[in-house]
């Protein structure tokens, strides 16, 4: 029967505070630039020009159907060859996670713009409005309210995947949990209250938003 | 001398698809003139006022309001967005089924164009809508629906004018609301659809 032992956790205590900080950081900047990039997909997706159609499908497709482990691999070992650039193993999760976020966000913003009825478009412009203006004031706002069980969804999941970036060696919750494990040979303890902790992160943000 | 008609159509025509909605409209009003369009449903009275809106772009054909003309056809290019835009802010419409914006409030719906079309500062269109919407009859019509709908009564507890469900108002305030949202947009020209609108 296995002994469990909870206490020796507590001594890797600052170790897996620094990890969830970085992992905190990762969720909140993956969420904001993903949401950046999937608002500017969703508009264009939504364009009259060809073009910048097909760049916002090719874009989202590439992105929506890969996994994103392959995706942050690919980013750190070989977009630098490509693109002949150094990358530090952040900016290439960063850019990775970013990427796979926004091309989900722009499916759900996509779906919540199109959802409003046409004629709160059409009495925009009947009132003068130009469609930038007639975005911002009617359409978006209206749409946001529509999206935000689905966008509360992705981010929900965006916070889950920066765990992969333990893959690059990105000093988060996992890969610091990773190492007190190794460290103190006590894994069953340390991905246990990992996963707690894990699981206590949504909960409340969930709770928050009806 | 003849005065020169505020709005003239000549031979519009827009069809969808096979449909031919509109053949060779020909059509003048006066400045002050108060016209109305009858015909059975599905006549084309909407399409023609949304054609002058330019809501839909006819197939051929012109027309002119006040200064402005846009002529139709497959040779002419399509009125560019800035131009139309500003058309559009000096003419009024009521939707046959309002369109109001639901995440406004009453008087939110009305000033909204007033400040960010017109330019005009909140305060002023603040007080221009409040007293469009006194003389509309709003206050009167709202007590009424109130009397009738007394589910509707515990949303309203708080000031009139900033009640936000603008969607829940039954049907005369709505009809009134968006009268005053076009006309008092400070517009020269208001199309109603349908006598049960407006
Ligand atoms: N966007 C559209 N696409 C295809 N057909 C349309 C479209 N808009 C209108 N129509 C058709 O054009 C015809 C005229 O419609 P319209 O709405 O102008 O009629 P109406 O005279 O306003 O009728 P009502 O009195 O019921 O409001 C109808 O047969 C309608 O089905
Ligand atoms: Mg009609």
């Amino acid at each position: 029967m296995y002994e469990w032992d909870f206490s020796i956790l507590w001594g890797y205590r600052w170790l897996l505070l620094q990890g969830l900080g970085i992992t905190v950081g990762f969720t909140a900047a993956t969420i904001c630039i993903g949401l950046t990039i999937g608002l500017t997909a969703a508009i264009c997706l939504l364009s009259r020009l060809r073009i910048l159609r097909a760049l916002s499908l090719g874009f989202i497709e590439i992105f929506r159907c890969t996994p994103v482990l392959v995706q942050l691999i690919w980013c750190y070992y070989a977009l630098p060859m490509v693109a002949g650039i150094e990358m530090t193993p952040m900016t290439a999760s960063l850019l990775a996670l970013s990427c796979y976020g926004g091309a989900f966000f722009a499916e759900i913003i996509r779906g919540g713009i199109v959802s409003i009825d046409m004629g709160q478009s059409e009495a925009a412009s009947a009132l003068g409005m130009t469609p930038s203006l007639a975005m911002r004031r009617i359409i978006l706002p209206q749409a946001l309210h529509r999206m935000l069980p689905a966008l509360m969804n992705q981010s929900i999941l965006m916070f889950k995947n920066t765990s992969l970036v333990s893959v690059l060696a990105v000093p988060d919750l996992v890969y610091q949990g990773q190492m007190a494990a190794h460290d103190s040979f006590r894994p069953l303890e340390t991905y246990t209250a990992v996963a707690v902790v894990y699981f206590c992160h949504p909960v409340p943000v969930d709770a928050l938003c009806p | 001398m003849t005065v020169k008609p505020m709005i003239e159509i000549s031979w519009l025509r827009k069809c969808f698809g096979p449909l031919e909605v509109l053949k060779d409209i020909n059509l003048q009003v006066e400045q002050g003139g108060v016209v109305a369009l009858l015909g059975p449903s599905g006549s084309g009275k909407s399409t023609l006022l949304r054609c002058i809106n330019l809501l839909v772009v006819p197939d051929d054909g012109s027309i002119r309001v006040g200064e402005t003309k846009f002529e139709f056809g497959k040779s002419v290019q399509q009125p560019k967005t800035k131009p139309l835009a500003a058309f559009r802010s000096r003419t009024g419409m009521v939707f046959q089924n309002f369109n109001l914006f639901p995440h406004m409030t009453v008087l939110q719906n009305v000033i909204e164009a007033l400040i960010h079309v017109k330019g005009m500062d909140k305060s002023t269109a603040t007080a221009l809508a409040m007293s469009q919407l006194e003389k509309s009859g709003w206050r009167t019509a709202h007590s009424r629906c109130r009397r009738r709908y007394p589910a509707v009564k515990n949303n309203v507890l708080r000031s009139l004018v900033l009640w936000r469900w603008s969607q829940r108002l039954c049907f005369s305030m709505k009809r009134r609301q968006r009268l005053t949202r076009s006309w008092w947009a400070k517009c020269s020209r208001l199309y109603r659809n349908s006598p049960q609108t407006g």
